[in-house]
């Protein structure tokens, strides 16, 4: 085989990063950071005495408002921002060639479909990681910069957390992991949606579609919906801030260094492994059974 | 020795409609095999399913000897294709596109070679330019340059001459007969034109509905000898009488609208002008066309007519 | 007839306890100031704070301050201040005695200590005082602002200046709001048992210290 992977990956990736589409991602995540910290660092303290009004009978003290929480911040709001430059690539790498007429081309070479389909798709893993490393250095290292390293302090729903500031930055190392594999289950269904379709935007604006109902379905107190809870991957999308959570010792203290609910990431994980290997394999089976028309 | 292409029983069905009908086709070594039909005929089917795009509901394709399907990426590296419009990545440069294409093709150029291989299609001094800045005709070169980056033996041109304007058709024309005299290559050509088949291919094969109507040399099908004459005179009638009543009576064929429909020999024309003239009929149009194109011509109206046709 | 004599009693016995809070008073003001370094244990149910090291700063006659050496702190508000000179800070109060008790073995003395000062925060104390060191070695301080705190006093080293080696606050944290999540979480709530469960618990901090710097002056800045 003159075709090995690697070659195919590179060239996959060459088209990637010649198109200004892909610089637009970079760009508007860029721009979306900047703004939440211009923000908060104009206007953090509001936000934080905001927060904490909640718990107004306790005496808050120290630097809340530090990288390590703006970064915090800054993820949560980017929950559907980042899926949504990850699909915006991901489900135009088949329909796309195939709307502007170059799969036709890229199809009637000597590699075979299979070896075609898993190129692009590493290529989009590969886009999607940098785009990640990308959010993560402006989340979190320039975010460190302009506000500096402090404790962690996160009230979940039922309680408050209080992490150690030397015992945060290998969470979002776990974190960061973990939105990884989220963002490529995503990716893999926009790839998916993409082997269906002969256009762009159709796959685009379908799978946006499934992550917002799936998300509306996850919040939606109703029993019925509460029952296919556990199978829908929004679900799991959210399980990295698991890992900002610790356990504790029998007088309460967090312990530092670990996990509160190891099992339920590692679930999650799985179930995400899970729909990317299904999704993947239903995009090769598609278009390798596809007649390419377009 | 192997055909490079054979073609038997092929169909390809999508929901009901027959887009191929059971086609057999034979393209030798050296051929430039013509392969014409009118819009939806199912040229384009056929192409693709030659290039493993469309998979044939029934039937058996055999490149260079060996099976399509069980031995595809070998195959597929010694055909060069362009299918309709060469639509290629409008955000990267000629030279990018050639680069990548070959690539995927399992080779790698330098850029001396690509610059030659664009130079060739007389897009050298645009070859880092955008292709989206590229007008019709420069794109259909390109596509050309991309099938044949990696030296094919086999060059598949599906409607090579779409949209262009005289003088690209004319580029085009020259390059396939250089492709086929000079290199050697064997090209498979479709087109809806006859008139376009008529000056450079070697066989053709004729197809409509899927099914195929006429397959041949181009030499026994362009016989001159079956050139076909349609005449119209001021008194059609009475000339018509007339001429059943000379030497032309065996030419006179049977009539399709009120014009005069003769078939001769393509040197018997000047013969039936200067009788004409002595016997004082007088000729409003005269126009004379070979017999394939007269029968392509009907079918391509619609009008089904059985192949009389032999090799 | 009964309720005459209990009363009587008590008045008697007032007079005493009030010189033995006085007594305890003057041993307190031995201590100008003070800073102090030790470990912070937050034992409440809906927080999760790792052990921390804290300096503690106290300059008569009402400055008190826990700080945190780096990073977060979260402390119930009020509770965390309410220091034994805090408490006895006043002169005018009246102490009433309530019998006797045994506190970690020790009898003492328990005294209700009802501050004059309609405007101070603190509505009532209820202090456990060993008589024969002067300690105090439990107080229960209700205050109008932030509800009622338990202060178990452990005392070693600084016995002398009746500095406790180990403080213990616990208070009731039925009362406290639990956090909402502000940060956007959409999390699943736990089911409502559970966070009943959690509320009704007795909240717990306390303060192991290790070393005090005594009437070496402290910087009125670290008050602010």
């Amino acid at each position: 085989m003159e075709h090995n992977m690697w070659q195919l990956l590179q060239i996959e990736l060459y088209k990637i990063f010649r198109r200004p589409r892909t610089y637009i991602a970079f760009g508007a995540s860029a721009a979306l950071i900047i703004i939440l910290q211009f923000g908060l660092k104009v206007d953090g303290s509001e936000y934080a005495s905001f927060m904490l009004q909640s718990i107004g009978n306790f005496d808050v003290q120290g630097k809340l408002l530090n990288g390590y929480l703006v970064c915090f911040i800054i993820l949560q709001l980017m929950l559907v921002h980042v899926p949504l430059l990850v699909t915006l690539i991901a489900a135009d790498m088949i329909s796309g060639e195939a709307s502007h007429g170059t799969l036709r081309m890229l199809l009637s070479k000597p590699i075979s479909r299979t070896s075609v389909v898993m190129a692009k798709f590493y290529a989009t893993c590969v886009y999607t990681f940098l785009l990640l490393v990308w959010v993560a250095i402006l989340a979190l290292l320039v975010s460190l910069l302009i506000f500096g390293k402090s404790d962690l302090f996160l009230m979940r729903s039922e309680y408050i957390v209080i992490i150690r500031k030397d015992d945060i930055f290998w969470r979002y190392i776990c974190a960061f992991c973990f939105a990884y594999i989220s963002l490529v289950t995503v990716a893999a269904l926009g790839f998916f949606l993409s082997s269906l379709a002969d256009n762009s935007i159709g796959p685009i604006v379908a799978t946006m579609s499934i992550i917002i109902l799936f998300t509306v379905l996850g919040t939606l107190n109703i029993p019925v919906y509460k029952a296919i809870n556990p199978y829908l991957f929004t679900t799991h999308m959210v399980v990295w801030k698991d890992f900002f959570d610790e356990k504790v010792n029998v007088s309460n203290e967090a312990i530092a260094g670990t996990i509160e609910n190891l099992p339920s990431i590692i679930h999650s994980l799985l179930v995400l492994t899970v729909y990317i290997i299904v999704l993947m394999g239903a995009t090769v089976w598609v278009v390798r059974k596809k007649d390419i028309l377009s | 020795m192997h055909p490079v292409i054979s073609v038997q029983h092929l169909s390809k069905e999508y929901k009901n409609i027959h887009a191929v009908n059971d086609l057999s086709f034979t393209v030798n070594e050296g051929d430039v095999y013509g392969f014409l039909g009118q819009n939806g005929a199912g040229k384009s089917t056929t192409i693709r399913m030659l290039l493993t795009l469309v998979r044939p509901t029934a039937g058996k394709i055999e490149l260079f000897g060996q099976n399509l399907f069980t031995h595809r990426n070998k195959v597929l590296r010694n055909i060069g294709a362009v299918i309709e419009n060469p639509d290629v990545y409008q955000y990267l440069s000629a030279c990018n596109n050639l680069k990548l294409f070959a690539r995927m093709s399992g080779i790698h150029p330098t850029t001396n070679q690509l610059m030659e291989q664009l130079d060739m299609v007389g897009l050298k001094d645009r070859a880092d330019d955008k292709v989206q800045t590229y007008s019709q005709g420069m794109r259909q070169r390109l596509g050309i340059a991309i099938a044949l980056i990696h030296d094919p033996q086999l060059i598949i041109l599906d409607e090579p001459t779409n949209g262009l304007d005289p003088q690209g058709i004319a580029d085009i024309r020259n390059l396939i007969l250089h492709l086929s005299r000079n290199k050697k290559k064997t090209l498979l050509i479709s087109s809806h034109l006859l008139s376009e088949m008529e000056q450079v291919a070697t066989r053709l094969l004729i197809i409509d509905k899927g099914k195929k109507l006429v397959e041949g040399n181009a030499e026994t099908l362009f016989d001159p000898a079956q050139t076909v004459i349609e005449l119209e005179t001021l008194n059609n009638e009475a000339a018509r009488i007339q001429l059943s009543n000379s030497q032309w009576q065996q030419a006179l064929q049977p009539q399709r609208n009120d014009k005069i429909l003769m078939k001769m020999h393509r040197d018997q024309i000047p013969e039936l002008n200067v009788w004409l003239v002595q016997n004082d009929i007088r000729v409003v149009g005269l126009q004379s066309r070979h017999s394939l194109e007269d029968y392509f011509l009907q079918v391509t109206n619609g009008t089904q007519h059985v192949a009389t046709f032999t090799n | 007839m009964s309720v005459f004599i209990v009363h009587l009693y008590a008045f008697a016995n007032a007079q005493d306890v009030t010189v033995l809070v006085n007594k305890v008073k003057a041993k307190l003001d031995k201590v100008n100031d003070y800073t102090a370094a030790g470990v912070l244990k937050t034992d409440v149910a809906f927080i999760k704070a790792p052990v921390s090291n804290v300096l503690t700063y106290f300059k008569k006659p009402d400055h008190f301050r826990l700080v945190k050496k780096s990073g977060i702190s979260v402390l119930p508000k009020g509770g965390i201040s309410v220091n034994m000179g805090l408490v006895l800070n006043t002169d005018n109060f009246i102490a009433l005695d309530a019998g006797e008790s045994i506190i970690n073995k020790v009898k003492t003395k328990v005294v209700k200590l009802l501050p004059n000062d309609e405007n101070d925060n603190i509505v009532l104390s209820t202090l456990y005082i060993d008589a024969a060191t002067l300690l105090i070695m439990k107080a229960i301080t209700t205050t109008k602002d932030n509800g009622t705190f338990e202060v178990d006093m452990f005392y070693g080293k600084y016995a002398a200046y009746a500095l406790p080696d180990k403080v213990l606050f616990s208070f009731n944290t039925k009362n406290y709001k639990l956090p909402k999540g502000l940060t956007l979480d959409f999390d699943e709530g736990t089911n409502p048992d559970e966070i009943n469960k959690l509320k009704n618990k007795k909240g717990k901090i306390e303060i192991d210290y290790s070393s005090y710097i005594i009437n070496k002056g402290v910087d009125d800045a670290v008050f602010k």
